[in-house]
Protein backbone atom coordinates (compact mmCIF):
# COMPACT_ATOMS: atom_id res chain seq x y z
CA UNK A 1 0.00 0.00 0.00
CA UNK A 2 1.89 3.51 -0.84
CA UNK A 3 1.21 6.91 0.68
CA UNK A 4 -1.63 7.38 -1.65
CA UNK A 5 -3.68 4.57 -1.26
CA UNK A 6 -3.51 5.72 2.55
CA UNK A 7 -4.39 8.98 1.76
CA UNK A 8 -7.56 7.87 -0.23
CA UNK A 9 -8.55 5.49 2.39
CA UNK A 10 -7.81 8.12 5.52
CA UNK A 11 -10.10 10.64 2.91
CA UNK A 12 -12.87 8.21 2.62
CA UNK A 13 -13.03 7.57 6.40
CA UNK A 14 -13.27 11.09 6.83
CA UNK A 15 -15.91 11.13 4.00
CA UNK A 16 -17.55 8.33 5.91
CA UNK A 17 -16.98 9.73 9.55
CA UNK A 18 -18.97 13.73 8.14
CA UNK A 19 -21.46 12.02 6.55
CA UNK A 20 -22.37 9.91 10.17
CA UNK A 21 -22.11 13.32 11.88
CA UNK A 22 -24.12 14.65 9.38
CA UNK A 23 -26.58 12.52 9.96
CA UNK A 24 -26.58 12.71 13.63
CA UNK A 25 -27.53 16.54 13.71
CA UNK A 26 -30.19 15.62 10.67
CA UNK A 27 -31.99 13.22 13.56
CA UNK A 28 -34.24 15.29 14.97
CA UNK A 29 -34.20 16.08 18.53
CA UNK A 30 -37.17 16.55 20.63
CA UNK A 31 -37.63 19.04 22.91
CA UNK A 32 -39.69 18.39 25.81
CA UNK A 33 -42.43 20.73 25.24
CA UNK A 34 -42.39 19.82 21.92
CA UNK A 35 -44.84 17.12 20.03
CA UNK A 36 -43.78 14.00 19.38
CA UNK A 37 -44.22 12.81 15.87
CA UNK A 38 -47.29 10.76 15.68
CA UNK A 39 -47.53 7.52 14.98
CA UNK A 40 -50.99 6.60 14.10
CA UNK A 41 -50.95 2.90 14.91
CA UNK A 42 -53.36 1.11 17.43
CA UNK A 43 -54.41 -2.21 18.19
CA UNK A 44 -57.62 -2.41 20.33
CA UNK A 45 -60.66 -3.99 20.66
CA UNK A 46 -64.06 -3.32 18.44
CA UNK A 47 -67.37 -3.54 19.36
CA UNK A 48 -67.30 -7.88 18.73
CA UNK A 49 -64.81 -8.43 21.09
CA UNK A 50 -62.51 -9.05 18.11
CA UNK A 51 -58.55 -6.96 17.86
CA UNK A 52 -58.77 -3.91 15.86
CA UNK A 53 -56.24 -2.38 14.34
CA UNK A 54 -55.36 0.42 11.80
CA UNK A 55 -54.81 -2.17 9.34
CA UNK A 56 -58.21 -3.00 9.12
CA UNK A 57 -59.11 0.25 7.58
CA UNK A 58 -56.61 -0.33 4.46
CA UNK A 59 -58.03 1.88 1.49
CA UNK A 60 -60.12 4.04 3.83
CA UNK A 61 -59.61 7.34 5.16
CA UNK A 62 -59.81 7.29 8.94
CA UNK A 63 -61.45 9.81 11.13
CA UNK A 64 -60.54 8.95 14.85
CA UNK A 65 -61.12 10.96 18.28
CA UNK A 66 -60.47 9.71 21.54
CA UNK A 67 -63.04 10.58 24.68
CA UNK A 68 -65.01 8.64 26.64
CA UNK A 69 -68.59 8.52 27.29
CA UNK A 70 -68.92 10.52 30.70
CA UNK A 71 -68.16 13.40 29.08
CA UNK A 72 -71.26 15.65 28.86
CA UNK A 73 -70.13 18.02 26.05
CA UNK A 74 -67.07 17.99 24.52
CA UNK A 75 -66.97 14.31 23.69
CA UNK A 76 -70.55 14.44 22.81
CA UNK A 77 -70.02 17.64 20.09
CA UNK A 78 -66.93 15.56 18.64
CA UNK A 79 -68.91 12.84 17.65
CA UNK A 80 -71.82 15.01 16.48
CA UNK A 81 -69.87 16.88 14.25
CA UNK A 82 -67.98 13.42 13.14
CA UNK A 83 -71.43 11.69 12.55
CA UNK A 84 -72.08 15.41 10.39
CA UNK A 85 -68.97 15.01 7.85
CA UNK A 86 -69.05 11.23 7.41
CA UNK A 87 -72.99 12.11 6.64
CA UNK A 88 -71.58 14.63 4.30
CA UNK A 89 -69.26 12.40 2.62
CA UNK A 90 -71.51 9.72 2.00
CA UNK A 91 -70.51 8.14 -0.43
CA UNK A 92 -66.56 8.35 0.00
CA UNK A 93 -64.85 5.86 1.97
CA UNK A 94 -64.44 6.93 5.54
CA UNK A 95 -64.46 5.12 8.91
CA UNK A 96 -65.19 7.04 12.05
CA UNK A 97 -63.66 6.08 15.48
CA UNK A 98 -63.73 6.72 18.50
CA UNK A 99 -61.45 5.48 20.93
CA UNK A 100 -62.38 5.22 24.89
CA UNK A 101 -59.36 7.04 27.49
CA UNK A 102 -61.95 5.45 30.18
CA UNK A 103 -61.71 1.70 29.11
CA UNK A 104 -62.89 0.65 33.04
CA UNK A 105 -66.50 2.40 32.48
CA UNK A 106 -66.72 2.37 28.49
CA UNK A 107 -67.35 -1.25 28.26
CA UNK A 108 -68.01 -2.62 25.03
CA UNK A 109 -71.58 -2.64 25.22
CA UNK A 110 -71.79 1.16 26.83
CA UNK A 111 -69.34 1.96 23.29
CA UNK A 112 -71.56 0.51 21.11
CA UNK A 113 -74.60 1.98 22.16
CA UNK A 114 -72.69 5.42 22.72
CA UNK A 115 -71.24 5.44 19.33
CA UNK A 116 -74.53 4.21 17.37
CA UNK A 117 -76.80 7.21 18.64
CA UNK A 118 -74.64 9.84 16.75
CA UNK A 119 -74.23 7.35 13.74
CA UNK A 120 -73.86 3.34 13.57
CA UNK A 121 -71.11 3.98 11.10
CA UNK A 122 -68.89 4.99 13.52
CA UNK A 123 -66.95 1.69 16.29
CA UNK A 124 -65.91 2.68 19.11
CA UNK A 125 -63.00 0.72 20.05
CA UNK A 126 -61.85 0.49 23.70
CA UNK A 127 -59.89 -2.44 25.42
CA UNK A 128 -57.62 -3.02 28.26
CA UNK A 129 -56.08 0.11 29.92
CA UNK A 130 -52.64 -0.96 28.39
CA UNK A 131 -54.27 -1.16 25.07
CA UNK A 132 -55.89 2.15 25.54
CA UNK A 133 -52.36 4.07 26.57
CA UNK A 134 -50.16 2.52 23.74
CA UNK A 135 -52.68 4.04 21.34
CA UNK A 136 -53.06 7.38 22.86
CA UNK A 137 -49.49 7.54 23.14
CA UNK A 138 -48.64 6.80 19.58
CA UNK A 139 -50.97 9.30 18.14
CA UNK A 140 -49.41 11.72 21.12
CA UNK A 141 -52.30 12.00 22.67
CA UNK A 142 -52.47 12.81 26.82
CA UNK A 143 -54.84 11.93 29.06
CA UNK A 144 -55.24 11.93 33.13
CA UNK A 145 -58.08 10.39 35.32
CA UNK A 146 -59.12 12.99 37.96
CA UNK A 147 -61.43 12.48 40.91
CA UNK A 148 -63.59 15.66 40.50
CA UNK A 149 -66.69 15.06 43.46
CA UNK A 150 -67.03 13.37 46.68
CA UNK A 151 -67.65 9.70 44.73
CA UNK A 152 -64.96 8.36 43.34
CA UNK A 153 -66.69 6.57 41.06
CA UNK A 154 -67.21 10.04 39.17
CA UNK A 155 -64.20 10.44 38.10
CA UNK A 156 -63.35 13.12 34.84
CA UNK A 157 -60.59 12.08 32.74
CA UNK A 158 -58.61 15.23 31.06
CA UNK A 159 -58.00 14.75 27.53
CA UNK A 160 -56.85 15.56 24.28
CA UNK A 161 -59.88 16.66 21.76
CA UNK A 162 -59.81 17.14 18.10
CA UNK A 163 -59.69 14.72 15.57
CA UNK A 164 -57.04 12.61 13.57
CA UNK A 165 -56.87 12.05 9.96
CA UNK A 166 -55.61 9.03 8.41
CA UNK A 167 -55.35 8.35 5.11
CA UNK A 168 -56.23 5.37 3.30
CA UNK A 169 -52.74 3.77 3.55
CA UNK A 170 -53.17 4.76 7.45
CA UNK A 171 -50.94 7.40 7.25
CA UNK A 172 -51.95 10.71 9.59
CA UNK A 173 -52.44 13.74 7.27
CA UNK A 174 -53.81 15.86 9.41
CA UNK A 175 -55.50 16.76 13.06
CA UNK A 176 -58.45 18.88 12.95
CA UNK A 177 -58.85 21.23 16.33
CA UNK A 178 -62.03 20.62 18.77
CA UNK A 179 -64.91 23.02 16.68
CA UNK A 180 -63.61 22.66 13.29
CA UNK A 181 -66.55 23.30 11.58
CA UNK A 182 -67.97 19.73 10.26
CA UNK A 183 -68.33 21.06 6.67
CA UNK A 184 -64.63 22.40 6.86
CA UNK A 185 -63.75 18.36 7.81
CA UNK A 186 -65.77 16.82 5.07
CA UNK A 187 -64.10 19.36 2.43
CA UNK A 188 -60.63 18.89 3.16
CA UNK A 189 -61.69 14.85 2.82
CA UNK A 190 -62.95 15.36 -0.41
CA UNK A 191 -59.64 17.47 -1.18
CA UNK A 192 -57.30 14.87 0.03
CA UNK A 193 -59.69 12.14 -2.10
CA UNK A 194 -59.83 14.24 -5.48
CA UNK A 195 -55.70 15.03 -5.02
CA UNK A 196 -54.81 11.52 -4.41
CA UNK B 1 -81.69 43.35 71.80
CA UNK B 2 -78.31 41.80 70.00
CA UNK B 3 -80.15 38.51 69.41
CA UNK B 4 -83.57 40.30 68.12
CA UNK B 5 -81.17 42.82 65.74
CA UNK B 6 -79.71 39.24 64.38
CA UNK B 7 -83.21 37.20 64.14
CA UNK B 8 -84.22 40.89 62.02
CA UNK B 9 -81.46 40.39 59.97
CA UNK B 10 -81.97 36.86 58.80
CA UNK B 11 -85.29 37.23 58.53
CA UNK B 12 -84.94 40.47 56.26
CA UNK B 13 -81.59 38.97 54.09
CA UNK B 14 -83.26 35.89 53.07
CA UNK B 15 -85.96 37.23 50.76
CA UNK B 16 -83.57 39.72 49.93
CA UNK B 17 -81.29 37.56 48.30
CA UNK B 18 -83.31 35.93 45.31
CA UNK B 19 -86.35 38.56 45.54
CA UNK B 20 -87.15 42.37 45.04
CA UNK B 21 -89.04 44.22 48.09
CA UNK B 22 -92.38 44.36 45.54
CA UNK B 23 -92.16 40.22 45.67
CA UNK B 24 -90.53 39.90 41.68
CA UNK B 25 -87.58 37.38 41.20
CA UNK B 26 -84.29 39.07 40.83
CA UNK B 27 -82.55 35.71 39.65
CA UNK B 28 -83.92 34.20 36.56
CA UNK B 29 -82.88 31.16 34.08
CA UNK B 30 -83.24 31.92 30.61
CA UNK B 31 -83.19 29.40 27.99
CA UNK B 32 -82.51 26.54 30.42
CA UNK B 33 -81.83 22.98 28.40
CA UNK B 34 -80.26 19.70 29.26
CA UNK B 35 -78.22 17.91 26.35
CA UNK B 36 -79.97 14.99 25.61
CA UNK B 37 -77.08 12.30 26.43
CA UNK B 38 -76.96 8.90 24.29
CA UNK B 39 -78.60 6.34 25.91
CA UNK B 40 -75.71 4.82 27.55
CA UNK B 41 -74.15 7.40 28.98
CA UNK B 42 -74.53 7.78 32.50
CA UNK B 43 -74.22 12.34 32.74
CA UNK B 44 -75.59 14.78 31.34
CA UNK B 45 -75.07 18.46 31.47
CA UNK B 46 -77.65 22.06 32.04
CA UNK B 47 -76.86 24.62 30.81
CA UNK B 48 -78.50 28.17 30.96
CA UNK B 49 -77.92 31.97 31.52
CA UNK B 50 -78.48 32.94 34.96
CA UNK B 51 -79.34 37.07 35.20
CA UNK B 52 -79.24 38.62 38.46
CA UNK B 53 -81.33 42.04 38.07
CA UNK B 54 -81.10 43.02 41.48
CA UNK B 55 -78.48 45.15 43.52
CA UNK B 56 -76.65 42.62 45.89
CA UNK B 57 -74.31 39.72 44.21
CA UNK B 58 -75.47 35.91 43.88
CA UNK B 59 -73.16 32.60 44.51
CA UNK B 60 -74.93 29.21 42.97
CA UNK B 61 -73.96 26.62 45.25
CA UNK B 62 -75.54 23.44 44.66
CA UNK B 63 -77.90 22.24 42.48
CA UNK B 64 -80.28 19.15 42.78
CA UNK B 65 -82.56 17.10 40.55
CA UNK B 66 -85.08 14.25 40.86
CA UNK B 67 -84.22 12.85 37.65
CA UNK B 68 -80.58 11.82 38.83
CA UNK B 69 -78.74 10.90 41.68
CA UNK B 70 -76.37 13.77 42.15
CA UNK B 71 -75.86 17.02 40.80
CA UNK B 72 -72.62 19.27 40.68
CA UNK B 73 -71.49 22.15 39.38
CA UNK B 74 -68.77 21.84 37.11
CA UNK B 75 -67.04 23.62 34.28
CA UNK B 76 -64.36 22.87 31.71
CA UNK B 77 -61.27 24.16 31.07
CA UNK B 78 -58.41 24.01 28.23
CA UNK B 79 -55.13 23.58 29.99
CA UNK B 80 -51.77 21.63 28.74
CA UNK B 81 -53.20 20.94 25.59
CA UNK B 82 -56.00 18.91 27.29
CA UNK B 83 -59.64 19.25 28.08
CA UNK B 84 -60.03 19.46 32.11
CA UNK B 85 -63.78 18.83 33.66
CA UNK B 86 -63.34 20.12 37.06
CA UNK B 87 -66.09 20.70 39.81
CA UNK B 88 -66.65 24.00 41.08
CA UNK B 89 -67.93 25.43 44.33
CA UNK B 90 -70.17 27.85 43.59
CA UNK B 91 -71.24 29.99 40.59
CA UNK B 92 -71.17 33.53 41.04
CA UNK B 93 -73.87 36.34 39.58
CA UNK B 94 -72.38 39.73 39.99
CA UNK B 95 -75.11 41.97 40.60
CA UNK B 96 -76.64 43.29 37.58
CA UNK B 97 -75.35 40.42 35.87
CA UNK B 98 -75.02 37.15 34.42
CA UNK B 99 -73.45 33.93 34.80
CA UNK B 100 -73.59 32.09 31.08
CA UNK B 101 -73.29 28.13 31.11
CA UNK B 102 -72.68 26.94 28.34
CA UNK B 103 -71.30 23.65 26.52
CA UNK B 104 -67.41 23.53 26.76
CA UNK B 105 -67.98 25.66 30.21
CA UNK B 106 -69.90 25.92 32.97
CA UNK B 107 -72.61 23.45 33.23
CA UNK B 108 -74.66 22.10 36.43
CA UNK B 109 -73.59 18.16 35.25
CA UNK B 110 -76.64 15.54 36.16
CA UNK B 111 -74.61 12.25 36.98
CA UNK B 112 -76.21 8.81 37.30
CA UNK B 113 -79.35 9.27 35.39
CA UNK B 114 -82.44 7.18 36.70
CA UNK B 115 -83.78 7.32 32.80
CA UNK B 116 -82.33 7.53 29.74
CA UNK B 117 -83.83 11.35 28.41
CA UNK B 118 -85.84 11.91 25.62
CA UNK B 119 -86.14 14.50 23.35
CA UNK B 120 -89.16 17.08 24.96
CA UNK B 121 -88.70 15.27 28.36
CA UNK B 122 -88.81 17.85 31.35
CA UNK B 123 -85.86 17.98 33.68
CA UNK B 124 -87.07 20.14 36.91
CA UNK B 125 -83.83 21.33 38.31
CA UNK B 126 -83.55 23.52 41.96
CA UNK B 127 -80.87 25.48 41.83
CA UNK B 128 -79.87 26.50 45.25
CA UNK B 129 -78.45 30.06 46.35
CA UNK B 130 -75.91 31.23 49.07
CA UNK B 131 -78.19 32.60 51.91
CA UNK B 132 -80.38 29.64 51.34
CA UNK B 133 -82.78 30.93 48.14
CA UNK B 134 -83.42 28.62 45.71
CA UNK B 135 -84.91 28.75 42.09
CA UNK B 136 -86.50 26.05 40.49
CA UNK B 137 -86.17 25.55 36.91
CA UNK B 138 -87.60 23.16 34.43
CA UNK B 139 -85.28 22.24 31.56
CA UNK B 140 -86.62 20.96 28.12
CA UNK B 141 -84.00 17.58 27.02
CA UNK B 142 -82.60 19.39 23.39
CA UNK B 143 -81.09 17.07 21.45
CA UNK B 144 -77.98 19.31 20.09
CA UNK B 145 -76.63 19.86 16.76
CA UNK B 146 -73.61 19.60 14.36
CA UNK B 147 -71.26 22.83 15.02
CA UNK B 148 -72.25 25.58 12.44
CA UNK B 149 -70.12 26.94 9.67
CA UNK B 150 -67.76 29.46 11.13
CA UNK B 151 -68.68 28.61 14.57
CA UNK B 152 -65.93 30.24 17.10
CA UNK B 153 -63.26 27.97 18.04
CA UNK B 154 -62.56 26.88 21.84
CU1 LIG C 1 -69.24 18.00 34.07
Amino acid sequence: MNRREWGRRLLGAALLAYTALAQATETPVWALDEPMPLRARYLLVGPDGGAVSDEDFRGRFQLITFGYTFCPDICPTTLLDMAEALRQLDGLPVQGLFVTVDPQRDTREVLKTYTAYFDPRILGLGGSPELVARAAANFRVRYARVETGPDPENYAVDHAAGLYLLDKDGLFLRKFAYGTPPAQIAAEIRAYASGE
Amino acid sequence: MRLRHLILSLLLALPLLAWAADGTATITADAPYVRQPPPSARAAGAFMTLRNTGQTALRLVAASTPAAGTAELHTHHEEDGMMKMRRVEAIDIPAGGEAVLRPGGLHVMLIDLHAPLAEGDSVPLTLHFDGGASLRVDAPVRRQIPTADHAPRH
